[in-house]
């Protein structure tokens, strides 16, 4: 009928909606937590709380005008990262210890070579952080990939539906009709 | 407008179950032959619905149709949106499985508030009183949602004013919107399919 066709030419301007996500990651030592509803916009001023495995709070924040939220934990998780926004949405997630952070000691120079003339500690805390501002972008977009409903879902689910109409139109048409 | 899952308490999840149970009962019985495929043709809108998204307002909100789907359904809006709602939490994680019984009731409701109270209006004689109807049937269906989501989660600590607040601010968008797309809904079945509307059948 032309609903159908209404709603399918509706379709692809569909953005998705209503669900949120919570998507922690490291940042060095430091945890960055983004929030956003399934369209991609961001949840602001929503309740970030942070447990550790034993369901201890840790901390907890309110994220900002961009959805997200910083803290630095004490030790290195496992943690349980909640975000409560309004209207009844929460979402959850668990952040793993980074192993990249363990310090790597094996790169130590033999004692009669030449001391090397950079700090390799400093060294390798600028790349890391360098790499941290470049990666970024492809956290976010991974983050937000994850989120919505794809095209086969949406057919999926109305041919769910049409399949339990037919069955209980079967089902009806087997007793006397007029019911 | 989905609860997520682990935000109720177990109490307001039961009630809104079992209160949901008794509307898709009813809702199934109560539905002749004829118009099964109409409550499927609908139950897919509210399905979909859920995906446009309407980008004003302070949060992300969607469409929700549920006082067309009311209009056009009467009792039969529970089942209807009871599969929507069971199939946007399967397969886009909208709301929750233990909430589904709450959220039922919080959009079935409405549904069904707006087919008594502007299911006659929208088959008069006049076709202003017939648009004006519908699009109230639009507007206050997602209002009356809004206050029962806001009621559904103040009986879980969240204080009502503040969440009602919240909610309904949200959704004043959409309340037009969905008032505007109603009415032009009705319109349309005035003119092509009356007997979709009830009434004279």
């Amino acid at each position: 009928m032309r609903w159908i066709v209404l709603v399918g030419v509706l379709l692809p301007a569909v953005a998705m909606a209503h669900r949120v996500v919570v998507f922690p990651y490291w940042e060095g030592e430091e945890v960055r937590v983004e929030a956003f509803f399934s369209d991609g916009t961001p949840v602001k001023g929503g309740v970030v709380r942070v447990y550790d495995p034993a369901g201890q709070l840790l901390t907890e924040g309110r994220t900002d005008a961009e959805g997200t939220f910083g803290f630095k934990p004490e030790g290195k998780g496992p943690l349980k990262v909640v975000l409560e926004a309004s209207m009844g949405h929460k979402a959850e997630a668990v952040l793993e210890p980074e192993g990249a952070s363990e310090p790597v000691q094996k790169a130590k120079a033999p004692p009669e070579e030449v001391p090397p003339r950079v700090d390799l500690k400093a060294l390798k805390e600028v790349v890391k952080e360098a790499v941290a501002e470049e990666v970024r972008p492809i956290i976010r977009e991974l983050a937000r990939r994850e989120v919505g409903p794809s095209f086969r879902d949406v057919v999926g689910g109305v041919g769910w539906i049409v399949g339990l109409m037919g069955i209980w139109l079967y089902l009806k048409s087997r007793r006397p009709r007029g019911g | 407008m989905h609860i997520s899952e682990g935000v109720l308490s177990a109490p307001v999840l039961a009630a809104g179950a079992s209160l949901s149970a008794a509307g898709v009962a009813l809702g199934l019985k109560k539905t002749p032959y004829e118009k099964i495929p109409q409550v499927g043709l609908f139950s897919s809108a509210f399905f979909v619905a859920s995906l446009i998204h309407v980008p004003l307002g302070p949060t992300s909100v969607h469409l929700v149709l549920n006082g067309l789907v009311g209009l056009i359904l009467g009792w039969a809006a529970f089942p209807a949106i009871l599969v929507g709602l069971l199939l946007q939490a399967l397969l886009f994680q909208f709301g929750g499985i233990t909430t589904l019984g709450v959220n039922t009731f919080d959009m079935a409701f409405p549904a069904l508030l707006s087919f008594w109270i502007f299911g006659p209006l929208v088959r008069s004689e006049s076709q202003r009183v017939a648009l004006l109807g519908a699009f109230l049937a639009g507007a206050l269906a997602i209002l009356s949602a809004g206050l029962l989501v806001a009621s559904a989660l103040s009986l879980t600590g969240e204080a009502f004013r503040y969440a009602a607040k919240a909610v309904v601010l949200a959704h004043l968008p959409v309340m037009g919107v969905e008032g505007i797309l109603t009415a032009f809904s009705v319109a349309f079945l005035r003119k092509v399919r009356p007997e979709m509307l009830g009434g004279s059948r």
